[in-house]
């Protein structure tokens, strides 16, 4: 089994109260400075100790997760990390311009020599406001967007695309990706629509904000598809994201998270207004698995322990956090584990060498 | 490009092409279509051809070169005939290959084969197309055919109006 680290870049100051797009009349600079400073340090200690990848991720309009283009934090990490892979997971292909996209994963190819993981993801539904993107097109989008930075890495001469949402009469692009035929892609796969995409173009499939089951009957689905498309995912395949903390020991871990939690009572909402809401949800955006919305947010509801037996947190000493991921390993068969750092400060610093030094060596072996 | 009763001949089509409509579907395309099996008489045309007349058609372009004002190959697959290659790289006309992103008949790398016989040749993918894409992409392949032979040698150039017009 792998592990990446994700570095969210979450604005750690007070903000204003709202929900999303989050107002900056409480905003400071030098805040944001040392998030982005934060992400390095911790990427860097992740690599030193032996993670497989960092990973960076898309998002718009709010301090929850300040890599509006993740592919210019992921440069600065080609430069940084020496070793590990840099995962972006990912960039919303359906808002974006799919040519620039290729050029950019391409960029990040040469740069990493060869170390970059191309997720692709939809986005969170508040996301088709950023760019004004009807978000009853977004599978549509996806679809003929990863399709289109495919064609764009792969083929050797300039060709034109007529397509539904994007037309260009001459493509060729420079530089072009390192590995061959081309990086690896990832794309979320929660629902049945996505995990039948997925196989039917045979990449890798990512599961974040969801519970154990969810995922995998998730996985399965994945599994039997990509088996009628005529192939088999390997454990790398497949990504689970979770937030991870491990602490000395068990309970050191509880008390420095209760003590973090008492410090910091605030808490991030991507919540629209309910109208918004609706409407997304109306024009589609959740495909045939409309019902897993209200399950996953119920599913956070629950308390600490709760959410440890769902596979939604990560928590302990390293010897009850590998048995945590043992079970998560067993029921979905998930080959990388893209974690979160549940603290801050040195205890986040603390959290990611313990999991590298005494977690990792340990679940190693769950692939063989 | 509907039915297929004389699909051995090179369809025609009298330019200079009337733009349609941007809704316009493949059938009013096809309206603007003159199947014809000989280009008797006609002093300037656009030249649409899809497979099995695409060897016919670069047989016509070639010969009748300073008369086509445009070229377009319908999913084509590089000739058998080593004599029609080899005179390929001589032909000046304005040419357009389109490949659905679905054919596998003629997929999208038969593209790479073209490129090397026609240098000049522009190679378009359609998407979600399979091999007749006509039918499969109706409005995407009136689109791109007709923005070809409306004036080929500005292809690459988008000339539409991009501003937000309020009804």
């Amino acid at each position: 089994m792998k592990a990446a680290l994700f570095s969210p870049c979450t604005y750690p100051g007070p903000t204003a109260p709202g929900g999303w797009p989050t107002p900056t009349t409480v905003y400071s600079s030098e805040i944001s400075e040392q998030t982005f400073a934060t992400a390095l340090e911790h990427s860097r200690l992740a690599d030193e100790v032996g993670f497989d990848w960092v990973t960076v991720a898309e998002h718009h309009f709010g301090p929850f997760c300040m890599t509006p283009n993740p592919m210019i934090l992921a440069g600065a990490l080609t430069q940084a990390v020496k070793r590990a892979k840099i995962a972006l997971l990912g960039a919303d292909i359906p808002i974006l311009n799919p040519v620039r996209v290729a050029e950019e994963f391409a960029m990040l190819d040469t740069l990493s020599g060869g170390r970059l993981v191309a997720g692709m993801l939809r986005g969170t539904p508040n996301e088709y406001i950023t760019y004004n993107v009807n978000p009853r097109e977004s599978r549509a989008r996806f679809e003929e967007a990863l399709q289109l930075i495919r064609m764009a890495w792969t083929e050797p001469e300039p060709f034109g695309w007529q397509g539904r949402y994007w037309q260009y009469k001459s493509i060729s692009i420079w530089p072009r990706p390192i590995q061959k035929p081309h990086p690896p892609i990832y794309m979320s796969g929660s629902s049945p629509e996505s995990g039948e995409f997925a196989a039917r173009q045979r990449v890798g499939l990512g599961f974040a904000v969801t519970t154990l089951p969810l995922a995998a009957r998730a996985a399965r689905h994945y599994r039997s598809q990509a088996a009628l498309a005529g192939w088999t995912p390997k454990a790398d395949d497949i990504v689970y994201r979770i937030p991870f903390y491990v602490g000395a020991s068990d309970e050191r871990a509880l008390e420095d998270l209760e003590a973090a939690a008492r410090a910091s009572a605030r808490s991030f909402s991507l919540a629209l207004s309910q109208g918004a809401e609706a409407a997304i949800a109306e024009a589609g955006y959740y495909g045939r698995d409309e019902a897993q919305r209200g399950r996953v947010a119920a599913a956070f509801s629950g308390g600490m322990r709760e959410r440890i037996e769902k596979g939604q947190m990560l928590l302990g000493s390293p010897r009850t956090v590998i048995d945590q991921i043992r079970r998560i390993h067993a029921e979905i068969g998930a080959g990388v584990l893209d974690l979160i750092p549940g603290l801050s400060g040195p205890l986040a610093l603390a959290s990611i060498e313990r999991f590298g030094t005494q977690v990792l060596p340990a679940i190693r072996e769950l692939d063989t | 490009m509907s039915g297929g009763e004389d699909s051995s001949a090179a369809r025609v089509l009298e330019g200079p092409l009337v733009v349609l409509p941007a809704a316009a579907p493949i059938a009013a395309l096809a309206e603007r279509i003159a199947l014809r099996s000989s280009v008797d008489g006609l002093e300037r045309f656009d030249l649409l051809a899809q497979p099995p007349a695409i060897d016919a058609a670069l047989r016509l372009a070639l010969e009748r070169a300073a008369a086509v004002h445009a070229l377009v190959l319908v999913a084509p697959l590089p000739p058998s005939d080593p004599a029609l290659i080899e005179r390929l790289s001589a032909l000046k006309v304005p040419t357009l290959a389109l490949y659905g992103t679905r054919d596998s008949q003629a997929p999208p790398t038969t593209s790479r084969g073209w490129r090397a016989l026609m240098p000049g040749c522009h190679v378009v993918f359609v998407y979600d197309a399979g091999h007749d894409l006509a039918a499969d992409q109706p409005q995407a392949f009136a689109d791109i055919v007709l923005d070809f032979v409306r004036d080929p040698a500005a292809f690459l150039v988008n000339r539409r109006d991009g501003s937000v017009r309020y009804v």
